[in-house]
């Protein structure tokens, strides 16, 4: 039987050909794009450490001399923001208000710095945010010990610093957390001396990056360095999380424009969130798209080939059932040949496939774009959606070919 | 006048294993205006013999002069235009083709000269009348019987005007009434229009109302 | 001829509904996909208004400087935006073309409302009076503000239809009213059609003169080349690129010197760039790659076609193989090798493009209702909505597109089994023997 299977996929081996051609460029496109979507997916599901869910950006401006409200006498502005901050913490609605420099979640200005303990050095990009100890109720920062947003704020001022525990990669066994309560070297600083107060569980840059890539160090903003140019930022407790930012906009005239100092808009971070990933995002649809595109290729050109070869054969298969062999029989007949087609081509496209997670054209992901966990996965996943397509794609004409009448068909031979 | 003439054919087909001789060391000369059969047990070779008359097969060794060219110098355009212009073909399935309805199929042989369009149609519904089948020239080959098919693939091997016609067992697949009909069809064109017919059959009495009958042996000619 | 080709073309579908719905279906779905690739591709390059003359721009949205005090270029470096200073000397100075303006490089959010109303927040981007020459809005009523009026710093306002409604809830007649932004009163002198946000240079809500009711004018960095601004040059003739650039970098020369005393000095990173280049633009600290991209873009397309094209030829081989009587016979007729391959192509051209005209409609029924799922520009803090309307895609060069890939999908999907088809042996194609 097997023998018989296998020398009929020879002997129709021209339409077989461009089956195996098609199967094998699809298992390599297919494998990439799997492989592309289990990093995307992976690095999204990571813990993210931070929480911005019902959170807000308050963005402020300044009147000119063109306006009716304009205070001449009010020539800096700037140093409303305390009382601003003030106000906006008695708004019942309001949980929490924090202000940071190049700091919120999903931001697109960054500052780095570096980081020092004892001889070991923290590597690579060290996000350097400078906070009120407001924006880690705001955003939830926590500790790795599982200290909460309350307690890390509580501890957080003048020279302590907080560090995300990944901070040192694997140069200190367990992470930063090790080292709490330590001295270390912070930035350029040479002055002042700095304590490490706690550990943060990492802290993501964005929902697309790795979290690993991106170590900080939050430092406490001291007070004189506050100024209407940075990020303000509240957290508004849940039940009051309805329309928030235009009915703080509208109040804003009454109780929050202060001098010549004015709330010019209200965002929400849900909002920012979309904007920041968006592009990823669109990227990853595209390819979601793209693999759509690609399976029912699959689908339709199984259905097309098998189709003729179901019509050609109906002779055979006439002869198959009248020698006692039932539907099932000739659907799994039908569909092994499928199936070792595929098994075939899956064979060059894993040496292409392998090849090309080494010619560093995938996704990066923990430093490596080849992993055999990760490409055993995109692999086997590739295969089965591809044979899925293809269970469907032979079903349609295979249950065509069930129905020949042995009688009929025999006579028109 | 010789119309067409052979000198020492040959053809051998080659597989991997196997290497049959079909034809050996035939010769065979055609008068112009000739109505003449051809006969001999399956596989004898008469069917290759007309197919390298015809220009469809090429032979391995061996000179084919027809109308006083040697086929030998011909490219493919030129064979083309030799094919369109100086021969017509009736085979015994008739191979007419399915998805065109009658008069497109007569007017095959026309789309390969330069002639407008309307004057195809004309000289299509001329062979049309001739064949008796004006009534039918909207109609699929589908709808048609096998008779009928035939008398169009007559129709189809004369429109465009051909010396000779070459027909393959052309009653092969017909009823005897039938076949009797396509056989004074193709003795009409022979005596009216002059012109050379070779015919293969397996029918005796249809070889019989020929000029000359050739026969074919294990893909020699006998006598 | 041709007729016949139709005919039998025709005929093939009806003979094998299946399979001639497959093959269209296959057809049509490369064609739907790639055509929206297309569309996604180079809507960041077709003109549409208010920037119908994207083929005659040249942006300098950003500038990159270096110091001799950071160390190399490479190393550290200042982008951004520049000063009015900055594009005054090199940018506005030009001859060559036909205008030059300035404005800032993203629109910012205001406050808008008229008094007593509630406030509404809007996207607001400050210009020079040429910025109206340069890009094309339609105005329904009114007429932008001039130079004089920018010069002089009036609060003047042109706003969008839907800006005009929000505000003073209608667009008809509200020339020469007042509404206050950012808490200034400015007069409305214009109302335009609502812009797009994939006209990147030309999106916005509300465009005021410079410097008039924020002090963006003022903000200067890095010894003032540094600000808030974008230029965008308009070419009489793309031909002029080269000369623009050269008389530029004549400019670019003037300024560094200049600069020389506050140790900055310009990195040219090949500015200005061309619609397709800044379409490019990742960062203003990168120069934009277009070979790379077009490379991207042409894998792209090449798995786009392949893949279908071999499930179409696998289609076309069989439906030949069906049909090697008729090739036969067309041979035995008179047919050459070269009218046969012809007439082959040719029949499967015009399924081809039935397929492909359903595959291009699709493609811009989607593009057009799920606008904002496949058309995204790089910045877009506003959130605000992709539009597209047809007459942004009805363009010559996406039908050119359209008629290409049909015509390079015919060839890959039916070439080689035509090719086959053609030059086989008359006597077995006859004898109705497979390929």
């Amino acid at each position: 039987m097997n023998k018989k299977l296998f020398k009929q996929i020879k002997n129709e081996w021209k339409p077989n050909l461009w089956l195996f051609i098609e199967l094998f460029l699809v298992s390599v496109v297919m494998w990439y794009i799997v492989d592309y979507m289990y990093v995307k997916m992976t690095v999204y599901n990571e813990p993210k450490g931070f929480d911005i869910s019902n959170c807000y950006l308050v963005e402020l401006g300044q009147l000119t001399d063109k306006s009716d409200l304009y205070n001449p006498k009010d020539t800096n502005p700037s140093i409303h923001i305390n009382e601003l901050c003030d106000r906006l913490e008695h708004n019942p609605a309001i949980e929490a208000v924090g202000l940071g420099n190049n700091s919120y979640p999903y931001n697109g200005s960054n500052s780095s710095t570096f980081f020092k303990y004892d001889t070991i050095y923290a590597e690579g990009w060290i996000l350097n945010r400078v906070i009120t100890p407001g924006f880690i109720k705001v955003f939830r920062y926590t500790g790795i010990n599982g200290e909460t947003p309350e307690q890390l704020a509580s501890k957080f001022e003048g020279n302590n610093l907080l560090v995300t525990n990944n901070i040192f990669k694997d140069k200190i066994k367990g992470g930063a957390k090790n080292i709490v309560g330590k001295k270390v070297i912070y930035g350029g600083d040479t002055v002042n001396t700095h304590y490490l107060a706690g550990a943060l569980v990492p802290i993501k840059y964005s929902d697309f990056i790795e979290v690993s890539l991106t170590p900080s160090i939050l430092k406490a903003l001291a007070p004189k360095d506050r100024w209407m140019g940075l990020e303000l930022c509240v957290r508004v407790r849940p039940e009051y999380d309805k329309d928030f930012a235009n009915t703080l906009l509208k109040e804003s005239q009454k109780r929050y424009n202060i001098g010549n100092m004015y709330i010019s808009n209200v965002k929400s971070f849900d909002d920012i969130r979309a904007n920041h990933i968006s592009k990823d995002w669109n990227h990853f649809k595209l390819f979601i798209w793209g693999m759509g595109f690609l399976l029912l290729n699959i689908f339709l050109g199984l259905l097309g080939t098998f189709w003729f070869r179901t019509q050609q054969r109906r002779g055979e298969i006439a002869l198959m059932k009248s020698f006692g062999g039932t539907n099932k029989s000739v659907y799994m007949r039908l569909l092994s040949e499928g199936i070792i087609i595929l098994l075939l081509a899956t064979i060059p496209a894993i040496i292409v496939d392998y090849n090309l997670a080494h010619a560093d054209i995938t996704e990066n992901y923990n430093g490596e774009t080849f992993e055999i966990v990760r490409f055993s996965f995109s692999l086997i996943s590739s295969c089965i959606l591809i044979a899925l397509m293809m269970i469907i794609g032979i079903s349609i004409p295979a249950r065509k070919a069930m129905k020949i009448d042995p009688a009929v068909a025999l006579h028109e031979e | 006048m010789e119309i067409i003439s052979l000198k020492g054919i040959n053809k051998v087909y080659r597989t991997n294993e196997i290497e049959t001789l079909a034809l050996e060391n035939v010769n065979l000369e055609v008068e112009k205006g000739e109505f003449i059969s051809i006969m001999g047990p399956s596989g004898c070779g008469k069917s290759t013999m007309l197919n390298i008359m015809g220009l469809l097969d090429t032979p391995t060794s061996g000179t084919i002069e027809i109308c006083g060219n040697n086929i030998k110098d011909f490219n493919d355009r030129e064979m083309a235009k030799f094919r369109n212009k100086t021969l017509g073909f009736v085979f015994q399935s008739f191979h007419l083709i399915n998805s065109l309805n009658v008069i497109d199929n007569v007017e095959v042989p026309l789309l390969y000269r330069k002639i407008s369009s309307s004057e195809r149609t004309k000289l299509a519904k001329e062979v049309l009348d001739r064949v008796g089948l004006s009534h039918r020239t909207r109609h699929m080959p589908s709808q048609l019987s096998g008779g009928q098919c035939q008398r169009v693939a007559v129709a189809r091997a004369i429109v465009g005007n051909p010396e000779i016609i070459l027909a393959d067992e052309p009653t092969g697949n017909l009823d005897s009434k039938m076949g009797a009909e396509v056989m004074e069809l193709l003795h009409k064109l022979n005596k009216e229009d002059g012109r050379t017919i070779v015919m293969v059959t397996h029918n005796e009495s249809q070889a019989k109302q020929t000029d000359r009958t050739i026969r074919f042996f294990d893909g020699r000619r006998v006598e | 001829m041709i007729k016949q080709y139709f005919i039998q073309a025709i005929g093939q579908l009806k003979q094998h509904p299946l399979i001639s719905s497959i093959n269209i279906m296959g057809t049509s779905l490369a064609i739907f996909l790639i055509m929206l690739v297309v569309m996604i591709n180079n809507i960041g390059i077709l003109s549409f208004s208010p920037e119908s003359n994207r083929d005659r721009f040249l942006h300098g949205s950003c500038i990159s400087i270096g110091n001799k005090d950071w160390g190399d270029d490479s190393m550290s470096s200042s982008n951004g935006p520049m000063s009015l200073k900055s594009i005054n000397e090199i940018y506005k100075s030009l001859k060559t073309p036909e205008c030059v303006t300035a404005y800032t490089i993203f629109p910012s959010t205001v406050v808008a409302s008229i008094p007593g109303q509630n406030l509404v927040n809007l996207e607001m981007r400050e210009t020079d009076a040429e910025y109206f020459k340069v890009f094309d809005y339609t105005f329904l009523d009114g007429k932008p503000y001039n130079k004089e009026e920018v010069e002089s710093h009036i609060p003047l306002a042109v706003i969008t239809e839907s800006t005009a409604r929000s505000i003073f809830g209608t667009s008809k007649g509200v020339i020469g009213k007042n509404m206050l932004i950012n808490y200034s009163s400015c007069k409305v002198v214009g109302v335009v059609k609502n812009v797009s946000i994939l006209a990147e240079k030309g999106f916005s809500e509300i465009w005021v003169p410079i410097g008039t009711i924020s002090p963006t004018a003022t903000y200067h960095d890095n010894s003032g080349i540094m600000g808030a601004f974008s230029a965008t040059i308009l070419a009489k003739d793309r031909d002029d690129f080269d000369d623009i650039r050269k008389e530029y970098n004549k400019r670019l020369d003037g300024y560094n010197k200049s600069l020389e005393p506050t140790g900055f000095h310009i990195i040219p990173r090949s500015r200005p760039y061309d619609q397709e280049t800044e379409n490019q633009v990742i960062g203003a600290n990168l120069e934009p790659d277009v070979n790379k991209a077009r490379k991207i873009e042409i894998t792209i397309y090449v798995i786009l076609l392949i893949v279908p094209a071999i499930n179409l030829a696998s289609m076309t081989h069989s439906r030949l193989r069906q049909r090697m009587i008729e090739v036969g016979v067309r041979r035995a007729f008179g047919s050459t090798h070269m009218q046969l391959l012809n007439q082959i192509i040719i029949e499967n051209m015009i399924i081809t493009l039935i397929a492909g005209i359903i595959g291009l409609i699709l493609s811009l029924i989607f593009a057009n209702t799920m606008a904002s799922e496949f058309f995204q520009v790089k910045w877009n803090p506003s959130l605000t909505e992709t539009q597209i309307d047809f007459s942004m895609l009805f363009q010559p060069k996406i039908f050119i597109y359209a008629i290409l890939f049909c015509f390079v999908l015919n060839i890959l999907s039916c070439g080689i089994p035509a090719w086959r088809a053609s030059r086989s042996n008359i006597v077995n194609s006859l004898g109705g023997k497979i390929m």
